[in-house]
Formats: C-alpha cells, sequence, structure tokens
C-alpha cells in the first residue's frame, strides 16, 4: 500500500513576513515589560528611601507612586515606539535588525521616561511645601557632565563644515551631501528636543507636601537629567558619525581621506564623552551631588 | 530652607511667604547673597498664582530684605550695620532687665556677658 506524504507550505509576502516575525518578539517584549513597572517602581522606592535619607515619602508616598510609575511607563512606550517604528518601517523597507535601530532603543527609554516624569498627574490636596532655592541643571548634574554634554553639541556643527567644504569642493555628488546633511539637521533638530525636555524637566514644579517629598522628587529630577544629557551625547556623537560616514561611503573615491580623519575624530570625541559621563555616573551613583547642591537644607 | 504654606490658614498666602522667609533670614538658614526662587517656580511648587509669591517679594524687597535686578533674580540682602546694632541693642535691654530682676549688678553681668562671648 503506497504511502501518503502531505506538504504544506504557507507563503507570506516577504515585508508582511518580516513584520509577523518583528510581532512575535514584540508582543512577549511589550508584556513583560509592561508587566515589570511594578517591580521596577518597588525597587526604585526602596533606593530613593537610602539615597533621600528619608525611608518614606510621608503623605507624598501616593504622588510619587504615580508619578514612578507613569515614568515607567513612559520608559516602556518609548522603547516599544521606537521598536515598533523604526523596526516596523525598516523591516517593510528592507532589513531586518540594523545596528542603528537597536542603538536607539535606549533612547527611546530615555525619552520615554521623561516625558513620563512631565505628564501631569492629578495635584493631591493639601498644604503644600517647596524648597527655597532656584533649580538649575548644574545642581543635579555635575559640572564636567554639564560641559560634556555642551561640549558634543559641536560634533554636528563640525560635521556639517566638513560636508559644506566638500559640497563647495564639489567632491560628493549632491545627493550625498543633501543626505548628510539632513542626517546633521536631524540630529541636530532632535539634540535641541532633548535640551528642550530637559529645560522642562528643571521647570516642572515638585507638587509635595513634606521634606520627603521634595528630597524624593529631586532625585527623580536628577536621574531623568543624567540620563537626558547621556542621550544627547549619544544622538551628538551617533548622528555626526553617521552622516560622516554616509559621506564618506556613498563616494568613497571621490572624497579626500582628511573627512575620515574627521570621522575618527568625532568617534574619538565621543568615546571619550561616554568613557567621562560612565566615570562620573559611577562615581555619583548615589547622586551624592544632586543631595549636596539641590538638597541642601532639605535631606536630614 | 523648607517653606511651608497652609491654605486653608486665615493668613493670606503671600504673608506666610513674607514671615517665614524673614524667619530664615533671621535663622541664618537663608544667609545674605542667597538666591531665592523665580516667582514660578515657587508659585509652581507651591500650586498658587505667580502674583501671589510677586506680592510677597514686592513686600520683601520693600523692606530691604532681598533686591531683585538683573541676571541673579531676587536675591537676599546684606544686613545693613543699623539692623544688626539694633538687634545686638534689643537683646542687651532684654538681657539688662533680666539681669536686674535676679539682682545681679553690672561687673557681674558684664562678667557673664565675658563667660559667655
Amino acid at each position: 500500500m503506497p504511502g501518503y506524504a502531505a506538504e504544506v507550505t504557507f507563503s507570506i509576502p516577504e515585508p508582511w513576513g518580516r513584520l509577523l516575525l518583528l510581532l512575535v518578539f514584540f508582543v512577549p517584549f511589550a508584556v513583560v515589560g509592561w508587566n515589570l513597572r511594578h517591580s521596577r517602581v518597588s525597587r526604585e522606592e526602596a533606593q530613593l528611601g537610602n539615597w533621600s535619607g528619608y525611608a518614606d515619602a510621608g503623605p507624598d508616598a501616593p504622588g510619587l507612586h504615580a508619578r514612578l510609575m507613569s515614568r515607567q511607563s513612559g520608559r516602556v512606550i518609548g522603547v516599544l515606539v521606537v521598536w515598533a517604528g523604526g523596526f516596523g518601517v525598516l523591516a517593510l523597507l528592507d532589513r531586518l535588525t540594523p545596528p542603528a535601530i537597536v542603538l536607539t532603543i535606549p533612547l527611546g527609554a530615555l525619552v520615554g521616561a521623561a516625558l513620563g516624569q512631565l505628564r501631569e498627574l492629578p495635584a493631591a490636596r493639601g498644604p503644600r511645601v517647596a524648597s527655597m532655592r532656584p533649580r538649575q541643571l548644574t545642581d543635579y548634574v555635575l559640572p564636567v557632565e554639564r560641559n560634556v554634554a555642551v561640549g558634543s553639541a559641536l560634533l554636528p556643527a563640525l560635521g556639517a563644515a566638513v560636508v559644506a567644504v566638500g559640497a563647495i569642493a564639489g567632491t560628493p555628488s549632491s545627493r550625498t551631501s543633501a543626505l548628510a546633511i539632513a542626517l546633521l539637521l536631524a540630529t541636530i533638530i532632535v539634540g535641541l528636543g532633548l535640551g528642550s525636555i530637559g529645560r522642562s524637566l528643571i521647570a516642572a514644579p515638585i507638587d509635595a507636601r513634606g521634606p520627603a517629598g521634595v528630597a524624593w522628587s529631586e532625585i527623580i529630577r536628577a536621574q531623568n537629567l543624567r540620563d537626558l544629557l547621556v542621550g544627547t551625547v549619544f544622538v551628538n556623537t551617533g548622528g555626526s558619525l553617521l552622516a560622516l560616514l554616509v559621506f564618506r561611503h556613498r563616494e568613497a573615491a571621490h572624497v579626500p581621506d582628511w573627512v575620515w580623519a574627521v570621522a575618527l575624530l568625532v568617534c574619538g570625541a565621543g568615546l571619550l564623552a561616554f568613557v567621562i559621563l560612565a566615570l562620573t555616573g559611577i562615581a555619583d551613583r548615589t547622586f551624592h551631588w544632586a543631595r549636596t547642591h539641590a538638597l541642601a537644607g532639605v535631606a536630614p | 530652607m523648607i517653606l511651608r504654606l497652609d491654605p486653608d490658614s486665615a493668613t493670606p498666602a503671600y504673608e506666610q511667604i513674607v514671615t517665614q522667609v524673614l524667619a530664615a533670614i533671621r535663622a541664618g538658614e537663608l544667609p545674605a547673597g542667597s538666591r531665592l526662587p523665580t516667582v514660578r517656580q515657587l508659585a509652581g511648587d507651591l500650586g498658587i498664582a505667580t502674583n501671589t509669591v510677586a506680592k510677597a517679594y514686592r513686600q520683601l524687597e520693600s523692606d530691604g530684605v532681598v533686591h531683585t535686578g538683573g541676571r541673579n533674580g531676587t536675591v537676599v540682602a546684606a544686613r545693613p550695620d543699623g539692623a544688626q546694632a539694633e538687634e545686638v541693642r534689643a537683646a542687651a535691654v532684654i538681657f539688662v532687665r533680666a539681669a536686674q530682676r535676679e539682682g545681679v549688678d553690672l561687673a557681674a553681668a558684664l562678667g557673664v556677658i565675658r563667660q559667655a562671648w
């Protein structure tokens, strides 16, 4: 008796198949990330209790819990937006996991967290307190961190100068120059956007009822601002380097070697900036700077 | 320094701010040259109108306690010598009265001051 062999083949159009594959990873990540928010908030509350000197936020505890939860939600949504947007578009175009998009996931997380921090929550009723000092960036992060972030803004300008000189010299095609300039413009716009979010974070009111609430809120503000500075350096360095690489790669034969030298300089400066930020972040991981400056006269 | 505002108090909010800032300056919590928060920041933190904070700052400025201007914003003013002397004189009067009540003569009272110096 002859045997039967059956074979069923499903065929999904190529871009949609890639999208489906993305969803297979996307949905579990979204569910797990969303459900982990509570445990992350609990961990953050324990850390804030240790760092601030106030084990409990007292009457501000419910409001701060809601604020931390909003921040965690923003973080997850930020990652998902980058994932769904960036990966989805690229999957539809042609590629599945280009490294540049993977690197933007932390950026989505920190921007989402900052927007979650800025999200307006209903203010609790009752007498409020305020710290009688003006807020400024260097109360929350070390001056060296601020200077590194401000200095990194020179990198897109350096990239633009290289592209402009190349375009004037007529070495690359106008299309290559336009692409590099578009990337640099995008870098500058995202950098300015991060700066604007940072200023909003500094200006955002505390909405606290006791010294513990003020102390906790100010440490959260310092965390957000430090994350944003790292993001700014990442965008300025990564965007500038990408633009220069596009400029060099597209018309390698026509672009002089000094473009490589400038690209290496950008890469080196970016690396140095990250090393400095990493070292200051490690040295000040308990936010001692913010506690002694932003919380002078507040912490017990 | 932490400023507390009680919205249910009969004392107007701007007066609460003035009183607490004055007390903090006297206690040395806000030394001369300390910058105060901007009107907008303090109003946002306390959840009150910017006009209320502006009124308090105007009151403090007219009392000569703070001065506003330029890029520095609102800054605690240095205490004039006269004000310091006035405070010392007032404390001396209280001390002398207490000494007289207790029957302490001038020489003994000066001795007490030397000891406390």
